[in-house]
């Protein structure tokens, strides 16, 4: 048996393996099709204070080993989050993590506040790219960064994580401010600001114009920037971006996350997340590597 | 167990005219019975592109864990599906999605445009009354009209309309429905088709007070209802397409 536990902060994950925000609903959706007992942890799909309706339609589209999206963070709102979808999937021997947006600290302290009690994590989005104010206005912003996570941090005492943006020219820069403002772990990344275009009728693809890039297409630039993340500071990393199966779960690994999350691969696999945690285990075994934590920042070079 | 993520081995995959193929599978592992209207997600590339699986409605539940899907070859998903030989597995998610509703009316009228008759056979299959079906069928042209066999044997009455003339009446499917809808006491209407028809149905429906169900198209990632992408404008906000839908009242579209 190889040891495959790790820890974020104070969360202790039975496997490294994570469901990224957004791309597993809360849960629910899922629980037919994956034993959700088997997970790490769940992030669910952002929340905000009040629901929001998100953007207009059309809000993906298919790109070369990508999707765009442009969902805008839609969502229940948190009272029935709290109410309707977390009994749900307390009902699972999982973490759940639950994953913020507001458009003001304010906001966000209220929601931290409100949800310390009720979950084993939180983690911050300040790098939603398709929101207008709050989300990625904050994680582009080094000062902003600093402030919001220091409100944040007095007002919760579980685990938080702070999700980082990939659409900034230094990620080291906004690693390390997060780590100092009291992040007890990163999640990167967020998807990539893109975009595309339907040259018959000249028009954008998205009703929003732009999106997000997720998918195989992102994972280089994301195994980059959770090194070079990992690398600046001594809190774990969640690395994600286009991982499909365990040999890319393991790179990310490699690169220096402690554990890993599975996105846009749900959307293809139902099943990813479980092929990703048996094949990671495989890996170990046949390399005769005990414990997970000796793959974590394993690169050589 | 009923599972909704299975491998199904390709019987037969048939051109049914140009440009359009018919598929037949058979499920390797026992599935719930899909209702007309009901769709599936099929993965068409185990590598990373075409990345995201395509949606295609049940077209006709042939026994046992045995079901055909008609499509129409758009781009290069349906292209790779096209070119899939018999005997090979594919992997498929299904069946998902609410389908139409089983009424009573004195006259059940299907409305098809074009590819948008696929469902439309299967649902007109399990109806009980089939004396009172009337299909309306539009298509560009005579040689794309297909499913005119199996419908002529199923329904009451059949109107066939194409925009170059080439087969029934010259036009669209929308004028031969306003043409012969006359004595509609309790008609009810079923449609599939480009979204500008179905916009057109509800229009008829609504001037005659009836109720249409209406089988919805959006782009699609998961088909589970997790990624939020297929939302469509309605009355009550924005609904998911794949779990809200694909059938809705068209009262309920905000167009
Ligand atoms: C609920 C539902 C049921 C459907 N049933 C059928 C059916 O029975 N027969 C049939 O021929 N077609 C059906 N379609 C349409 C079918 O999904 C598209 O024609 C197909 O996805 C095109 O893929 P492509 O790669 O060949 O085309 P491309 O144009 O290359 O596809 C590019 C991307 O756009 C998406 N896309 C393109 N057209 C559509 C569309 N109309 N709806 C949703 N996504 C689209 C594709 O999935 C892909 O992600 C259905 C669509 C939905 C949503
Ligand atoms: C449809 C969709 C919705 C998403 N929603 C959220 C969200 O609500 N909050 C968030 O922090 N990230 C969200 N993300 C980003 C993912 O959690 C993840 O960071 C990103 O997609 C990269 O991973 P992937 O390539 O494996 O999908 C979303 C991504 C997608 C594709
Ligand atoms: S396709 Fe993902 S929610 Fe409908």
């Amino acid at each position: 048996m190889v040891r495959v536990e790790v820890d974020i902060g104070r969360l202790h994950l039975k496997n490294p393996v994570i469901t990224a925000s957004g791309t597993f609903g809360y849960g629910e959706e899922y629980s037919d099709l994956v034993d959700l007992n088997r997970l790490g942890a769940i992030v669910a799909k952002g929340i905000s204070l009040k629901p929001m309706d998100g953007n207009p339609p059309p809000r993906i589209c298919e790109t070369p080993c990508g999707m765009l999206n442009s969902i805008g963070l839609q969502n229940v709102g948190i009272d029935v989050f709290i109410k309707e979808k977390l009994p749900f999937l307390r009902r699972y021997d999982t973490r759940i993590i639950a994953n913020i947006l507001g458009n003001t600290i304010e906001e966000y302290v209220e929601l931290a506040m409100r949800l310390d009690d009720v979950v084993d994590a939180i983690e911050l989005n300040i790098s939603c790219p398709n929101v207008q104010g709050g989300g990625i206005a904050f994680g582009r912003d080094l000062r902003m960064t600093e402030e919001l996570i220091f409100s944040v941090r007095k007002a919760a005492k579980k685990t938080l994580i702070t999700k980082l943006s990939p659409n900034v020219s230094d990620i080291g820069e906004f690693a390390k401010v997060s780590e100092a403002s009291g992040s007890d772990a990163l999640s990167l990344i967020n998807t990539v600001m893109a975009m595309s275009i339907d040259i018959k009728t000249r028009r954008p693809r998205l009703f929003s114009v732009m999106g997000g890039l997720s998918g195989p297409a992102i994972r280089p630039i994301a195994v980059r920037m959770v090194w070079e993340a990992s690398r600046v500071v001594r809190i774990p990393v969640i690395g994600m971006g286009g991982i499909m199966k365990a040999e890319d779960a393991i790179e990310f690994l490699l690169a220096g996350a402690t554990a890993i999350a599975v996105g846009t691969a749900n959307f293809v696999n139902p099943r990813a997340t479980i092929e990703v945690i048996e094949g990671i285990e495989e890996f170990m075994e046949k390399g005769k590597i005990d414990n997970i934590k000796d793959l974590i920042g394993g690169l050589i070079c | 167990m009923n599972e909704r993520l299975f491998k199904a081995r390709v019987l037969e995959n048939t051109p049914a005219s140009p440009g359009y193929m018919l598929i037949s599978l058979e499920c390797l592992e026992d599935i719930k019975r899909p209702i007309p209207g009901q769709f599936f997600m099929i993965r068409l590339c185990s590598g990373n592109d075409p990345l995201l699986r395509r949606a295609f409605s049940l077209h006709a539940w042939i026994g046992k864990n045995r079901f055909q899907i008609l499509y129409r070859i758009k781009g290069i998903g349906t292209k790779i599906l096209s070119e899939i030989q018999k005997g090979q597995t594919i992997d498929v998610l299904g069946p998902l999605g609410n389908g139409f509703p089983k009424r009573k009316a004195e006259r059940h009228v299907l409305v098809a445009g074009g590819i948008g008759i696929a469902p439309l056979i299967g649902l007109a299959e399990t109806m009980d009354e089939k004396d009172k079906l009337s299909f309306f069928m539009g298509f560009r042209t005579k040689t794309e009209a297909i499913c005119l066999d199996r419908v002529n044997k199923m329904a009451a009455s059949v109107s066939v309309a194409t925009e170059d003339g080439s087969l029934g009446q010259k036009g669209t499917v929308i004028d031969i429905l306003n043409k012969n809808l006359n004595n509609i006491k309790s008609t009810i209407i079923y449609a599939c088709g480009p979204r500008n028809m179905l916009k057109r149905v509800s229009d008829v429906a609504l001037r005659h007070a009836i109720d249409a169900y209406l089988s919805m198209e959006e782009y699609m990632a998961c088909g589970l209802g997790s990624c939020l992408g297929c939302v469509i404008r309605t009355t009550q906000g924005y609904k998911r397409v794949c779990k809200e839908g694909p059938i809705f009242d068209h009262r309920e579209i905000v167009w």
